[in-house]
């Protein structure tokens, strides 16, 4: 084991791992702000319309003291939440890309006027390789599932917090509120559940590392082959990583006042499967390999309500995390003798 | 109405040169509606150059399959009653274009990419005469 030394030159490399239990803390530390500012808010509403010699924050601070203190625990709570949230499983570059491409709906691109209904796939090349040419950007944001757990528990503790002041605050004026008393129990119970579930997703999403796919050369073109590179980074133990070359339709079609669309698979081609692997923050799992476009393969298509789409997809069984996919799309164009433009 | 491909297996590469000879028949009667795209009933009329009003011609893709319908045009040309009353029946009319290289004629199984060249004919009767004809759009062949 290495001690840390402030002292010394700051060394590192660009794999470093994220801190699982810093962003754990940090999302336990802002949450419990949250909740102190609504149970703090309750409380000095409660003082201030329910009775006038019912002093429980007998803190000697004035009425709109209290009031500012606790909106500004919330805010405060609130915001570094939903921002730490949105910070997993998205590096700063990305969100960065993001930001500044927010009026852009889609990764990948609108088609361009060279190849028409084929999409350009810009964005998938503006992100420099640290192995290969480029990086590409995934199309899966891990954190869905723990910001409806996040959600959840906060607004189900808070409604709760409020509810506790309600009850302390009829005890206190010789009016005890015996039902609402005998109901805080069970949903204590339902407060502890989900903010139980809410720690386990933060944990399962923060231990599922990031996943890097880079490629030697984009877009890409039927019969050709290509240097692709893979890194999963992490503290897990996988069953099985696969990464996958998929080639897949998809077609928007409306059915009665619904939009449906459907997805089918008409090209899927196992790079690589691996079973029983060990990923540590300082040892990321990493693979190069060859990405071959079969030659009679179609090439990317897009048109408003039909498309065609080719993607790699690393996708891995993973314990005790959940099982992880991520999915990054490459554009194949099709074989012509127009000179190819690198669009760097 | 006739149309004639250059290449006889009526598949071309992308970026190649299309060219072709559609003409029109001008028989006494004909059912116009027989091949029309709405589904009005059947009407019988006197195919006449004055009862054709205008003709288009274009080069098109257009997608089949189980998502709604989407299409692109290429290449259009119309002719209005001018060129209309002024044009030899009698003779071929020529369509030349430079196909794009996508997207390339695709048979999948949600979805089929169709290239083709439509002409449509507008009666003076409010009817239209459709005739579509589908040629194969295929890729540059490596090396080629």
């Amino acid at each position: 084991m290495r001690f840390p030394k402030p002292w010394s030159k700051k060394r590192g490399s660009r794999l470093a791992g994220r801190a699982l239990a810093g962003t754990v803390g940090e999302a336990a530390f802002f949450a419990a702000l949250f909740l102190t500012g609504v149970f703090i808010l309750a409380l000095t509403l409660a003082q201030r319309f329910v009775a006038s010699d019912w002093s429980p924050l007998a803190t000697g601070l004035g009425f709109w003291i209290l009031v500012v203190l606790a909106i500004a625990m919330l805010v405060v709570g609130g915001t570094a939440l939903v921002l730490g949230v949105l910070q997993i499983g998205a590096s700063s570059e990305r969100r960065n890309a993001f930001v500044r491409k927010a009026e852009e709906l889609e990764i990948i691109g609108k088609p361009g006027a060279e190849f028409p209904a084929v999409p350009r796939g810009v964005n998938l090349t503006d992100s420099p390789g640290m192995r290969l040419t480029y990086r590409l950007p995934g199309t899966v944001w891990p954190g869905k599932r723990l910001a409806a757990a996040a959600a959840l528990a906060l607004m189900w503790n808070a409604v709760w917090l409020v509810l506790l002041v309600v009850v302390i605050a009829g005890f206190w004026s010789d009016r005890p509120r015996w039902v609402l008393t005998a109901l805080l129990f069970p949903m204590a119970g339902v407060g502890v559940w989900v903010l139980r579930h809410y720690a386990r997703c933060l944990r399962e999403t923060a231990g599922v590392g990031a996943t890097i796919v880079e490629i030697d050369q984009h877009p890409l073109q039927p019969g050709g082959t290509y240097r692709a590179y893979v890194a999963q980074l992490g503290r897990m133990n996988l069953r099985r990583l696969r990464i996958e070359l998929v080639c897949e339709e998809e077609s928007t079609f409306r059915q009665g006042t619904d939009i449906r669309i459907d997805r089918n698979r008409v090209l899927s081609q196992i790079i690589l499967d691996q079973y029983d692997l060990t990923i540590d923050p300082g040892r990321p799992w990493e693979q190069e390999f060859d990405l071959t476009i079969p030659s009679e393969a179609m090439h990317s298509f897009r048109s408003p309500h039909n498309a065609v789409q080719w993607k790699v997809i690393v996708s891995g069984e993973a314990r005790p995390w959940p099982s992880f996919c991520q999915s990054f799309p490459v554009v194949v164009q099709p074989t012509t003798r127009l000179p190819r433009r690198s669009p760097r | 109405m006739n149309l004639a491909f250059c290449n006889e297996d009526h598949r071309y590469e992308g970026g190649q040169t299309m060219e072709c000879r559609w003409r029109i028949h001008l028989p006494a009667a004909r059912v116009a509606s027989a091949l029309s795209v709405d589904s009005e009933p059947p009407v019988t009329e006197d195919l006449k150059p004055p009862a054709i009003q205008c003709v288009e011609a274009s080069v098109m893709w257009y997608t089949e399959g189980k998502g709604d319908e989407d299409f692109n045009v290429h290449y259009f040309q119309r002719f209005g009653p001018a060129e209309i009353a002024t044009m030899d029946w009698s003779c071929e009319h020529m369509l030349k274009t430079t196909l794009p290289v996508s997207p390339l004629s695709y048979e999948g199984n949600l979805l089929r990419i169709r290239w083709c060249v439509r002409l449509r004919l507008f009666l003076s009767s409010g009817n239209e005469i459709v005739a579509q004809h589908p040629f194969w759009l295929t890729a540059t062949p490596l090396g080629g």
